[in-house]
């Protein structure tokens, strides 16, 4: 028998099953990039992910890198190069899928890794975006994944690091960025959120068997909506959780 | 390798000249990497001598020791790991400002910031992009601004040129000349060095000249841009340097990331007395590292099992002239 999911796993689990075959995904720090590997190894996906510094690989590395971008990852990938040439893929158009995790997301999926209170005296600073901006700006698709409680998942951002659907429908395109595009989900321990096609705003899709809506409405700021249908998110199988924990048994945490 | 000063302009020296001789009070200044190949050495050097006033382009950049020795008034950030606080009291930057240097941050993401340096590179004055709508950097950074196509009329990002007085780039090897070959990733290295007034080489290895000929699409600096080399092994320790060494995470951490117990101040200034202000350069720290944790933690760190390249192939159609 083996031992139930962590919140951690259910989340990379979560987070791989959003990944079609064949998909080009730039992949942020952290879950993301587990996630992108999980889903490499055990659903033998074909995955261009992309890395920020200037990276792509289609097969998984032989143990995850400790810190992004280390000699596990740019050894036996197909492309090594510039930054430049990374995000000139996504701004040309050729990458649909974006995978970034952050500090806050709020109920339009705008996400902020920039600080929390007011920007001119924060009571929180984090060390930046990095490319979370430039990802959820220029990948048609973006996935976000992050644990939640009330804090982090807040009914408005203090800072747009990197854009949801802004204050809602038709907010995208009137600041400039493509139509049709923007996050399709949010995955934390407690369950999936999608968004509502009409008003933009996030939704609780499923919840994970033993999660109350109680609880989900206690760890989000704002009166979050359920769908009428809401399902219960699938756990991680026993199989999944094993090939999950060979892979993270090399690489327990990853700082930046 | 032994070189004679004939042989390569004089431009071989060590860390602490190089930074006497490049590094300004007030200078804009690259230290290259984007996690890979941070110029760790450099930037304890220029601890060591105190250079003031620096605008840091800080591009995922670990200026950890910069930040505590007072050297940074202004950075360019996209990400800066230790600009990070949960309480401001325990941070680098109240660190600063104490001591009445308040740290400026300007914010872009990754590619914005890329774009700029890229525009240093053309020699042209700005550039457009299509990322940051939406983002709140539109907001706070005066910086950027927006400009209509003229051939289609679209409306366009725009960024100002960057040119930094100075980039420190570390690479596996280079020739005496600053001929300098980095492989892997190599973020925004390239055009930093392409857009700054002054680039410094620092390198794991000094190699001859028929090394770097041997496979040219791998030199990413021009020699005549270079105006010093210095050679430095370990020289981006903790971080790492593809094909030579790992991340040393648990060393890392010990400067970077506050304690488990005890403040991040109280930590990092004792790690800058021991480890910065307690050397006299990388030599030096080098041989402290492995009286400390014992030569096996260092070997530990080296890649063991190496993954080469087919050959690259040149050559002439012609059999011997």
């Amino acid at each position: 028998m083996i031992e139930k999911a962590t919140p951690f796993e259910r989340m990379i689990v979560a987070a791989a099953k959003e990944l079609p075959n064949n998909a080009r995904v730039f992949v942020g720090v952290g879950i993301p990039l587990y996630a992108t590997i999980f889903a490499m190894k055990y659903y033998s996906l074909n995955i261009a992910a992309i890395i920020e510094g200037g990276n792509y690989r289609t097969t998984p590395p032989r143990k995850p890198p400790i810190i992004m971008e280390a000699n596990d990852w740019a050894t036996l990938a197909e492309w090594n190069g510039t930054i430049l040439d990374a995000f000139s893929l996504a701004q040309r158009g050729f990458v649909e899928y974006g995978f970034i995790s952050g500090g806050q997301c709020d109920k339009y999926g705008n996400v902020n890794s920039t600080c929390a209170g007011d920007y001119k005296k924060p009571t929180l600073r984090w060390p930046g975006g990095g490319g979370a901006g430039d990802i959820a700006v220029l990948c048609k698709h973006t996935i976000i994944i992050m644990p939640q409680n009330k804090l982090r998942l807040c009914e408005k951002v203090d800072f747009i690091t990197a854009p949801g659907y802004l204050d809602g429908p038709g907010a995208r395109e009137r600041a400039g960025l493509p139509p049709d595009s923007g996050p399709i989900v949010l995955i934390t321990q407690l369950g999936i959120y999608r968004f509502d096609e009409k008003t933009k705003e996030m939704y609780l899709e499923s919840h994970y068997p033993g999660v109350t809506i109680e609880e989900i409405k206690n760890t989000t700021g704002w009166d979050v909506k359920i769908s009428a249908n809401v399902k219960q998110t699938e756990e991680p199988t026993s199989d999944e959780l094993r090939c999950l924990r060979d892979i993270l048994k090399h690489a327990p945490l990853i700082i930046t | 390798m032994v070189i004679t000063v004939s042989e390569d302009c004089g431009k071989v020296m060590s860390m602490e000249e190089s930074v006497k001789k490049f590094v300004k009070d007030g200078d804009v200044i690259w230290l290259g990497g984007v996690n890979q190949h941070q110029a760790i050495a450099a930037m304890h050097e220029i601890a060591r001598q105190k250079i003031r006033n620096l605008t840091l382009v800080g591009l995922i950049t670990d200026a950890a020791v910069l930040l505590a020795a007072k050297c940074i008034r202004k950075v360019l950030c996209s990400f800066i790991g230790p600009i990070r606080y949960k309480r401001y009291d325990d941070s680098l930057i109240k660190l600063c400002a104490d001591d009445g240097v308040f740290v400026e941050i300007e914010e872009y993401s990754n590619f914005a910031l890329a774009m700029r340096l890229l525009a240093g590179s053309l020699g042209i004055p700005f550039i457009t992009t299509k990322t940051l709508w939406g983002t709140d950097c539109l907001k706070v950074n005066p910086n950027i601004k927006f400009v209509e196509c003229p051939f289609t009329g679209e409306k366009l990002v725009a960024l100002p040129s960057l040119n930094p007085d100075v980039a420190i780039i570390h690479v596996q090897r280079s020739d005496p000349f600053g001929n300098a070959q980095k492989w892997g990733i190599i973020g925004a290295d390239d055009i930093a060095a392409k857009a700054a007034k002054k680039v410094i080489v620092s390198c794991e290895e000094v190699v001859d000249s028929d090394v770097i000929r041997r496979d040219s699409n791998r030199t990413l600096i021009q020699g005549f841009r270079v105006n010093a080399v210095v050679e430095e092994p370990w020289g981006a320790h903790p971080w790492f340097v593809y094909g030579y060494y790992d991340v040393d995470f648990p060393f890392l951490v010990k400067y970077l990331m506050p304690p488990k117990e005890g403040g991040y101040l109280e930590a990092i200034n004792k790690f800058m007395e021991e480890w910065v202000y307690g050397v006299a350069n990388r030599r030096e720290y080098i041989d402290k590292y492995i009286k400390i944790y014992g030569k096996e933690k260092l070997e530990a760190l080296k890649i063991k099992q190496t993954v080469s390249s087919g050959e690259v192939i040149y050559g002439y159609p012609e059999g011997n002239l």
